[in-house]
């Protein structure tokens, strides 16, 4: 569904992104890891037509970002919420269907229902924590129903436990009904987040990035914490830790 | 409510404190009243003079208030220009920061000269003094410094007008009355200071022939009047801040 092609990004004259080359299958989790700076945020901005790669092609749905951009198919996830500190939780959550022009009040209270944030309807971001601010932005992303949605690390601000709790949600948001189909691309920092969510995990190496490592996770879902102490998934984290050490050694060397 | 009061005691205990200190300095002093005049005196004069005092007041006023919404709605749209052209912004902001180095005190006797001793030539030293503070912040409020918050409206293909009214004019309102509050202060010390150069009505004018003709009471009365009018236009514009800004209170 998502085609990268010998995507190349430089940013002036730093090479950032060199020759990814990826595929990502229609309703599957997949996980980008990596150093810091090593232009995941970059890989993600790219699918949603935010920005051009220098050369190479990406195809989405055999369309261009740009015109999948236009046909509104990505709900994005941010770090921090981004949520308009002047409008309440509902509102908050509508604008994308304001800015589409169909504001629909049952739709916006049927997502603020699977976000579990029913009763807080009037709250101002101000009034919440950053684990309910992100349940907003989760719900702001999906309202439209994207095809695809983008996860920019979006529990990297959140405390270990909110984080794990969140994860959980994820998955159970996931598993409803009307988002069965939906493609989840996912940036983060960690390590065991990314293999207790994902389908797959790319892994990117130090800048000029490459994509070092393709990892399949086949832990069957749903996914709930017990999983976290099979051997498989305990594997696959080592696996993972070990890959992003090495570029540390390179560094440190 | 006891709490309020709490907030405004220590402030009104300072004050007490500092009258009374010069009260007692100028009654065991032997300098004569036009050079150290007692509070109680400046005070006295404020009542006994009160009419003719609020006439020239209003007239300053009237000056400060329509050289303030001038040079804030002037601002405001130069602002939303600078933002949606860069070039404009380019060109123009060398000229602007130069008319703001250049002292006011300095240019005021040429806007005189230009445009006469009437309310004109005040009004516009008061445009002047308020359109840059202005300026610079609500450019800085348009401008959406969080690139997240861009990429969410162009994510959703948001077009130009919605990503101004639903990001960048809200988001400009922090940083818009703040600026109100300081081109408020800045608005009534133009209008003084244009009276101070050359009028011959306000409360500039009052100070002016009361320095010369050594009345410090009165002149101390009509300054004493003029700072009480800033202070509560400033407040008023708090209070409408902290009423539409209610996202920004602690919660």
């Amino acid at each position: 569904m998502i085609e990268f092609k010998n995507v190349t990004k430089k940013f002036e004259s730093l090479l950032v992104l060199d020759e990814i080359n990826f595929s990502i299958e229609k309703g599957s989790f997949v996980s980008i890891v990596g150093p810091s700076g090593c232009g995941k945020t970059t890989t993600l901005r790219m699918i949603a037509g935010l920005s051009n790669p220098t050369s190479g092609d990406i195809l989405i749905c055999q369309k261009s970002p740009k015109e999948m951009l236009k046909e509104r198919s990505f709900g994005f996830v941010f770090q921090d919420s981004t949520l308009l500190e002047w409008r309440n939780v509902r509102d908050n959550i509508a604008l994308p269907l304001e800015i589409f022009g169909k504001v629909n009040n049952e739709r916006v209270q049927k997502f603020i229902n699977i976000v579990g944030l029913n009763g807080f309807e009037n709250y101002y971001p101000n009034q919440l924590s950053g684990g309910m601010q992100q349940r907003v932005a989760i719900a702001r992303a999906l309202i439209l129903e994207p095809p695809i949605l983008l996860m920019d690390e979006p529990f990297g601000s959140l405390d270990e436990i909110t984080r794990n709790q969140m994860n959980s949600e994820l998955m159970r948001i996931w598993n409803d009904d009307s988002m069965s189909s939906t493609t989840i691309v996912f940036v983060t920092h960690s390590i065991s987040e990314a293999v207790f969510l994902s389908d797959k995990v790319l892994v990117m190496s130090q800048i000029p990035a490459k994509i070092k490592e393709k990892i399949e996770i086949n832990i069957e879902r749903p996914r709930i914490e017990e999983i976290k102490s099979s051997k498989e998934y305990l594997g696959k984290v080592t696996r993972l830790k070990n890959l992003l050490s090495e570029d540390l050694h390179e560094l440190q060397i | 409510m006891s709490s309020r009061f709490k907030e405004y005691l220590s402030p009104f205990i300072f004050f007490l404190i500092i009258f009374g200190l010069w009260e007692f300095l100028a009654i065991n002093t032997s300098l004569p009243t036009f050079l150290f005049p007692k509070p109680t005196g400046i005070i006295a004069e404020l009542f006994r003079r009160f009419p003719y005092l609020i006439e020239h007041l209003l007239i300053t006023l009237r000056i400060a208030l329509l050289g303030y919404i001038i040079a804030n709605v002037l601002s405001f749209l130069t602002a939303i220009i600078f933002v949606h052209f860069k070039k404009v912004e380019r060109i123009l902001y060398p000229y602007i920061i130069a008319l703001k180095i250049a002292p006011i005190l300095a240019l005021s006797p040429f806007i005189v000269l230009l445009f006469g001793i009437g309310v004109v030539s005040k009004i516009i030293i008061v445009i002047i003094v308020c359109f840059f503070p202005f300026l610079v912040n609500v450019v800085s409020g348009l401008q959406i410094t969080d690139q997240a918050k861009l990429d969410l409206f162009h994510s959703l293909s948001a077009s130009k007008s919605q990503i101004f009214f639903k990001l960048r004019l809200p988001n400009s309102l922090s940083y818009i009355f703040p600026a109100l509050k300081l081109t408020s202060t800045l608005a009534i010390t133009g209008a003084f200071v244009g009276e101070f150069i050359a009028s011959n009505k306000g409360i500039g004018y009052v100070v002016l022939i009361a320095t010369r003709t050594l009345k410090t009471e009165t002149a101390l009365a009509a300054i004493t009047l003029i700072v009480v009018t800033g202070i509560m236009l400033f407040t008023l514009i708090d209070l409408l801040e902290k009423k539409i800004l209610f996202w920004q209170k602690p919660n």
